[in-house]
């Protein structure tokens, strides 16, 4: 009997001290530096051109379905306004997204900033395995400045399997990204940080399931206050904020089922109550397939000239200061 | 509540076991009794109040029943035989209203082309286990197998949260002189030890071995239009996999569970994918469930004592209401009526005394079985036939081209060899390619490894067992923080 009491105090203890143990390790030890490579060339390639642009501009901020979804380029030659394409990784989340527009210095006044956040952003925690391993690797700065609380659930999210690879990543990584043929590479971009690689179409990888919706809708009502401070801050450095939505593989169910058509109606109506300028509605950035390049956010180049081209109109409509006003440009 | 949650495992659990406890150590036996009662409605009410008044209903009226039954004091004029029937019915007209109700409709709409509204109703948690469980007892308080007991007592037989959901289902004799014995209100260490060691496992069978195959499930059967040779055996074992990681995870958290009360819950896996024939399969899956089946419907019906046809009229019978059991569904029913023609199907041949090898037999049986959870696991018939026609190799057979040396001349036949990684689609939703190695690994553990009931005779409290307990739950917290509150397949049926 007494032995068993030791047992379990042991036991107890022994898990204690696991706990604590394991998140200190993964703090210390845990980094994917090939994994999370290609975001982090592609955050800086895009951030040092924006820096370098000295002039009112356009940044498009978003997920892959900006990078993947419009052409800057053809929006700079055709607004004569430069143009950054500052399309990420959607897993990077939202907040992590905003935090970087408001403190790496690339905004400056009479910008206009236009977030095309992808829907699941919106509606997900903003502690994702990607920006955790992202964070942990590249950005440890950020990492320390979260709530105690993100941490351990950030450290948390790491499975143990993640830890195998990690170390493997580690012993045999040679500061190269994956070869454009293996992976997303950062030297695909153009000047403008377009993406280039997405011509023709790999449909069979494409997921025909329509986007989900949350039931609960506490954590799309704590993203929306995310861009109520953005908007908030934009306004005190006079920047233009704008909110678009992203390109998406369109399904007939989005237009069959009332499901849908209310949910995508909310998530308008609700930026809207934040009193956020919007460009466009959900549906006028529904395409076919065969404008999909390998997800159901990602075009491929037809896809991307066809968007870019009505997001252009769609800019012309709306009334944007500084595309109206004959201030510099290009 | 679910046991994999952590406000099960670091504030349910915990403030139980003190309460009571400490209600007992005070000699506040009722109090104590009544607290476990009140923890595990709270428990079962904690997904959906409205289940409460059902639960209670079925509770008050059973005991009424089964005392009356006991007592033999019938105060109308009615036989004791009349009482049981009326109480039977009442369960049995519970569990149809509530499970079968639509499935009925449903029938009758497609059957006689009528238009009969679906009442749509919401399958009450766990009642086709405390259905049955009160069917035994009220069988067993007729034959006198059962000792008078009051309400309390009653309802910590039914509702002792350990084995509410999914079972064991228990026999009224075999729980309650647990709870009556005076050496049991006493905190136990060597049980609680144990308790501890045996919920480990479980938690871990559940959470990082069934729920890592239910992703692959999922893809195979609800994700993909189609499924080549692979994808389709890699949905099949992934889901014969996740169901016995994840039902005899929940077993050993219940038995675990129990144990910290000092009860001993019975055993209801014993190393069903090690079975080398059917009956033993059955021997060994979900024992409690055979038991049930086995004296309430198959010996009643006469079981084997009445000829063979009738026996095998039997079996089938048996295993139909087994499968309809497990669901309002034609799939199901499909299932069992398999599970019972095989058991014919095994009389005959022992009959004929025709001998296999050993490897052969469990070859067979195994194969069978993960076939058959193919009707168990699939929604409708289309998706079921889908993985079957990758099974047998009707979508195509893709292999992978590490093979094409040695099998170059199947391509005569039509097999085409692929690159791994493109024979195991990452997009339709088989995340790894390493799946499997995975199926490799979980078919050695589940015909190599002793199962958690005999690891629990053996378990001894050192410092190695608790090194083992603290990984096994490190690991299990870990990948809970990532994947909350995944719920148990059973607690479907």
């Amino acid at each position: 009997m007494k032995q068993s009491k030791y047992w379990i105090i042991k036991t107890f203890f022994v898990i204690i001290l696991l706990a604590f143990i394991y998140p200190v390790f993964v703090y210390f030890f845990f980094k994917t530096p090939q994994y999370s490579l290609w975001i982090h060339n592609v955050i800086a390639k895009k951030e040092n051109s924006a820096k370098s642009i000295h002039q009112p501009k356009i940044i498009l901020l978003g997920g892959s379905a900006t990078l993947f979804g419009l052409r800057a380029k053809d929006i700079q030659e055709t607004l004569s306004i430069p143009t950054i394409n500052m399309g990420l990784h959607a897993g990077l989340g939202l907040k992590y997204m905003l935090y970087r527009a408001q403190t790496q210095d690339f905004l400056h006044p009479k910008d206009v900033l236009i977030f095309i956040p992808e829907y699941g952003i919106l509606f997900e925690e903003q502690i994702t395995q990607t920006n955790t391993f992202y964070f942990l690797t590249y950005d440890r700065k950020y990492f320390n400045q979260l709530p105690l609380k993100d941490k351990i659930q950030s450290i948390y999210m790491i499975k143990p399997r993640d830890i195998i690879q990690s170390f493997k990543e580690q012993l045999t990584f040679k500061g190269k990204e994956h070869p454009p043929s293996k992976g997303y590479n950062s030297s695909t971009l153009n000047q403008n940080g377009d993406e280039t690689i997405n011509t023709g179409s790999k449909e069979k990888k494409i997921s025909t399931e329509c986007i989900s919706f949350p039931e609960n809708i506490d954590l799309f009502k704590k993203n929306i206050l995310l861009l109520t401070n953005m908007r908030l801050f934009c306004q005190k450095n006079n920047i233009d904020f704008y909110i678009s939505y992203p390109n998406l593989l369109f399904l007939e169910k989005y237009n069959l089922e009332d499901y849908y058509s209310e949910n995508f109606l909310k998530v308008h109506k609700a930026l809207k109550q934040a009193n956020l300028k919007i460009i466009g509605y959900p549906k006028d950035f529904f395409y076919e397939m065969k404008y999909f390049y390998d997800t159901r956010y990602h075009l491929n180049q037809r896809g991307v000239t066809i968007r870019t081209m009505e997001f252009i109109n769609k800019l012309k409509e709306t009334n944007i200061p500084v595309l109206d006003s004959s201030g510099p440009k290009i | 509540m679910l046991f994999n949650s952590f406000e099960f495992i670091f504030l349910f659990l915990p403030i139980v076991f003190f309460v009571y406890f400490f209600l007992n150590q005070n000699r506040l036996i009722i109090a104590a009794k009544g607290w476990l009662v009140f923890a595990s409605l709270f428990f079962y009410s904690y997904w959906k109040l409205e289940y409460l008044p059902l639960i209670l209903t079925s509770l008050i009226f059973n005991y009424s029943v089964g005392s009356t039954l006991t007592s033999n004091n019938l105060k109308v004029k009615i036989t004791r035989k009349t009482l049981l029937i009326i109480g039977i019915t009442f369960n049995l007209g519970l569990l149809g209203y509530f499970k079968y109700a639509d499935f009925f409709i449903d029938n009758v709409n497609s059957l006689f082309h009528s238009n009969f509204a679906a009442l749509n109703l919401i399958l009450p948690l766990a009642i086709s286990f405390f259905t049955f469980q009160q069917i035994a007892y009220l069988v067993d308080s007729y034959k006198g197998l059962t000792k008078e007991y009051n309400l309390l007592n009653y309802c910590i037989f039914v509702t002792f949260f350990p084995q509410l959901i999914a079972g064991p289902i228990v026999h009224h004799k075999e729980m309650m002189p647990q709870f009556e014995t005076i050496k049991n209100k006493l905190k136990n260490y060597k049980h609680i030890a144990a308790g501890i060691f045996v919920f480990s496992i479980g938690l871990f069978k559940k959470i990082c071995i069934a729920d890592t195959f239910a992703i692959w499930a999922t893809a195979g059967f609800d994700h993909s239009t189609t499924l080549n040779f692979i994808e389709a055996w890699v949905t099949a074992f992934s889901y014969t996999f996740q169901l016995y990681f994840d039902f005899s995870g929940y077993t050993d958290m219940a038995i675990g569970g129990a144990l910290l009360f000092n009860i001993k819950l019975p055993i209801n896996f014993n190393s069903p994918y090690k079975a080398l024939n059917i009956q033993d399969f059955w021997r060994r899956w979900h024992i409690t469930l055979s038991r049930f089946l086995r004296d309430y419907i198959y010996i009643p019906f006469g079981g084997n004592k009445k000829g063979e046809l009738i026996t095998y009229r039997n079996l089938l019978l048996v295993f139909l209401i087994g499968g309809l059991w497990h669901g309002a569904g034609w799939t199901f029913i499909f299932w069992g009526f398999l599970h019972g023609v095989a058991l014919v199907i095994q009389r005959i041949w022992n009959r004929l005394n025709i001998k296999l090898h050993h490897f052969w037999c469990w070859y067979i049986t195994f194969n069978f079985v993960t076939i058959t959870w193919v009707f168990f696991r699939a929604t409708s018939w289309d998706d079921a036939i889908k993985v079957l026609k990758g099974m047998f190799g009707l979508s195509g057979i893709v292999l992978p081209d590490f093979l094409e040396n040695f099998l170059f001349f199947l391509q005569d036949i039509g097999i085409q060899f692929l690159p791994y990684n493109e024979i195991i689609n990452v997009k339709k939703g088989f995340d790894d390619y390493l799946i499997l190695l995975y199926i490799l690994l979980a078919l050695l553990v589940v015909c190599f490894a002793k199962n958690s009931v005999e690891m629990l005779n053996d378990f001894k409290p050192n410092l190695k067992t608790s090194l083992f307990v603290a990984i096994l739950f490190i690991f299990s917290f870990i990948l809970m923080y990532k994947a909350q509150n995944s719920e148990f397949l059973y607690f479907n049926f």
